[in-house]
């Protein structure tokens, strides 16, 4: 006996007509996209800078799920990250001290989403009385709203 | 405020893309010095006492050495 059928597009939601297990089932669906970025850069002696990893984009939102912040110093630094929700100013939803590196990472259900009309950035500090490079990684996913 | 140029690569699905972006940056207060409790101010009248001693020493041994010289002489 023969049997025919059309594969049709693999997703998440989607039934799996594959006939064997794949090792690498995509873990996007079609409306989603991966996001992920680096900023790199220097903050002068006991300064602060600010970084807008995310400025609404219209027609998606953003699922941040986290990311890494690095800097050459050796005295403990500190940053945040705020989030502009209008008709709210930035608002600060974590603050946290670090030596050398910083990572958090957080996966679903627990993720920030950042819509199409708000801006996340950090507030990175520079606590020494010397300058430092900074390194920032973030990532997540964005989807089609 | 003053500004800075960092470098961004952000990738979105297939699209990557990389330039300079201007940053903001100002300056942050220090925090005030920690007041000094009792244990600091021991400590630092214990660290001047060691000091004394030493200067002291360095001065016994100079006057040792030039009254033998004088013994000797």
């Amino acid at each position: 006996m023969r049997r025919e059928f059309a594969v049709p597009e693999r997703g998440i939601g989607k039934p799996d007509f594959y006939q064997k297990a794949s090792p690498t089932r995509p873990m996007l669906g079609i409306d989603q996209r991966e996001w992920f970025g680096l900023w790199a850069g220097t903050v002068d002696a006991l300064s602060q800078v600010e970084v807008v990893v995310y400025a609404g984009t219209s027609g998606w939102r953003l699922n941040f799920a986290g990311g890494w912040l690095f800097s050459d110093s050796i005295v403990p630094q500190t940053a945040q990250i705020d989030i502009e929700r209008p008709p709210l100013p930035y608002l600060p939803f974590l603050l946290f001290a670090y030596a050398g590196q910083a990572s958090m990472t957080w996966s679903d259900p627990a993720i920030i989403i950042v819509r199409e009309n708000q801006n996340m950035r950090f507030l990175i500090n520079n606590l020494d009385i010397a300058p430092h490079n900074y390194s920032l990684t973030c990532l997540g996913m964005e989807e089609k709203v | 405020m003053s500004e800075k140029e960092w470098r961004q690569i952000i990738t979105k699905g297939k699209e990557t893309k990389e330039e300079k972006i201007k940053v903001k940056e100002k300056p942050i207060k220090k925090p005030p010095p920690k007041p000094k409790d009792k244990l600091d101010l021991m400590l630092e009248e214990i660290q001047g006492v060691s000091n004394n001693l030493k200067r002291c020493e360095g001065k016994i041994d100079k006057l040792k050495e030039e009254k033998k010289g004088q013994e000797g002489g």
